[in-house]
């Protein structure tokens, strides 16, 4: 009894000790595969709900989405010549080319269920070439890291939770600093922010490739606030995440990539 | 059944119930607001500092520790060692207190999960991680709901579980055969 409470001191001292493989291999084959189920039967219920039973208002979006269309080719027609003149220029100055993924894709299944980590599960794992501390993206930006992986599944950690950070700089004065999550799911926090950095709200965030294991340009967020503290040598700001988490269902795990591929070597 | 027959067949039962709640955990009994629930594992941990002896808190609270933390995105030993001490604490009360019954085992839930999230996330602001304080608050008390109606709906399965596999007659237990659900 009284050798009791010494058992998790032990766990305490090696709190990332290794995990019991077997035991997680053998619960992942029965528990992940019931949990994507129920995940895309009630995705799919919600969905059938949305698209045959609340169908007010339909027309109405339908003849809005239209207008946005219209607007958004030609937005497109612009970027096209824009990009045609980009790769002009580049290969006039030699410089590197566009960033070169390989990735996998995969869909959201569950959550967490401890609640103190925002970690999501997605089903894709070690099968698919999926390795712990491997970048989460979408289409929308940074999203997280792995954080476990097992056979045909992993666990991701959110850009917003704590434990999550990346190195990130500002598209328009290219200052630079580590992004820390706040633990809510809009938020984020600028460390080590130099005081005389250039930082306003709603300039945007990317990721700066200095950490490692996210590619460098991928948009991590906006700013939303900035406060200069009276003494110190840095300044705090908060950034509000491009992903949204509550709307997040596919994501893409970069297995490599490759920043730099000039000219030459492409040709 | 047979006494053997049925020691057989627990241990695979238990697997498979708790396999099947978590991944219920994991997709669908969820609170907003990535809040998250409380586990079907802390549960049964609570269960057993309330029905069982020093020994086997101990030991049960450690295997089911384990199978617990085996979905959590942070290091697995936090987790380990907040259940256990949560169930040992959760033992002298009960001890102390001499508690029994439905009522005193929820009230002895909600206690535990107080216990448990102070001890995981003092232990996870050990290694820069966890929520911050506001949203810790929010969280427990946001999951408190489920505690309570988790505990309440769950007891009288407990018992029969126990009654069942003949547990109520083990050396270790201190479930009285007069408590019954009420």
């Amino acid at each position: 009894m009284f050798a009791s409470p010494l058992i998790p001191i032990l766990f305490v001292m090696a709190p990332d000790m290794p995990r019991l493989r077997l035991y997680d291999h053998a619960q992942s084959w029965i528990v992940h595969p019931i949990s994507e189920l129920v995940t895309f039967a009630s995705r799919g219920g919600t969905s059938i709900l949305d698209h045959y039973v609340l169908l007010a208002g339909a027309a109405k979006e339908r003849d809005e989405l239209k207008r946005e269309i219209d607007s958004l080719e030609s937005q497109l027609l612009n970027l096209q010549e824009m990009k045609e003149e980009n790769g002009r220029l580049r290969s006039l100055l030699n410089l590197p080319d566009e960033k070169k993924f390989e990735s996998v894709a995969g869909k959201i299944i569950a959550e967490d269920p401890s609640g103190e980590s925002l970690g999501f599960f997605i089903n894709v794992g070690s099968n698919m070439g999926v390795k712990e501390r491997m970048p989460v993206i979408s289409s929308r930006g940074v999203v997280g890291t792995i954080r476990r992986t097992f056979p045909n599944y992993s666990l991701f950690v959110a850009l917003q939770d704590p434990s999550h950070i990346v190195d990130g700089i500002i598209v328009r004065s290219r200052s630079q600093f580590v992004v820390q999550g706040k633990g809510r799911s809009l938020t984020g926090n600028l460390k080590y922010l130099d005081r005389a950095a250039d930082v306003k709200v709603g300039d945007l965030v990317i990721t700066s490739g200095l950490d490692q294991i996210f590619p460098k340009g991928i948009p991590v967020g906006f700013i939303v606030s900035v406060r200069r503290p009276r003494a110190g040598v840095t300044q705090n700001a908060t950034l509000r995440p491009s992903v949204d988490l509550s709307y997040l269902e596919e994501v893409v795990v970069i297995k490599s990539h490759q920043e730099i591929t000039t000219i030459e070597e492409t040709l | 059944m047979t006494q053997t027959q049925k020691k057989l067949v627990e241990i695979p039962l238990l697997l498979m119930a708790i396999w099947i709640f978590q991944a219920l955990e994991l997709s669908l009994i969820k609170l907003p607001f990535f809040l998250g629930v409380p586990q079907v594992t802390s549960m049964i941990i609570a269960y057993i500092a309330f029905s069982r002896g020093w020994k086997t808190t101990t030991a049960l609270s450690l295997v089911f520790a384990i199978l617990g933390a085996s979905n959590v995105a942070y290091p697995t030993g936090i987790y380990i060692s907040a259940h256990m001490w949560a169930a040992l604490f959760t033992k002298m009360a009960v001890t102390a207190l001499a508690l029994e019954g439905r009522n005193s085992f929820v009230l002895l839930t909600i206690a535990f999960h107080f216990i448990l999230k102070a001890i995981t996330l003092s232990l996870l602001q050990l290694i820069n991680a966890g929520p911050t304080l506001p949203l810790f608050f929010s969280q427990i008390f946001a999951q408190l709901i489920f505690v309570v109606l988790f505990a309440y709906f769950l007891f009288p399965v407990f018992i029969r579980w126990d009654e069942f596999f003949d547990h109520s007659m083990d050396e270790d237990s201190t479930l009285s055969h007069s408590v019954g659900i009420r």
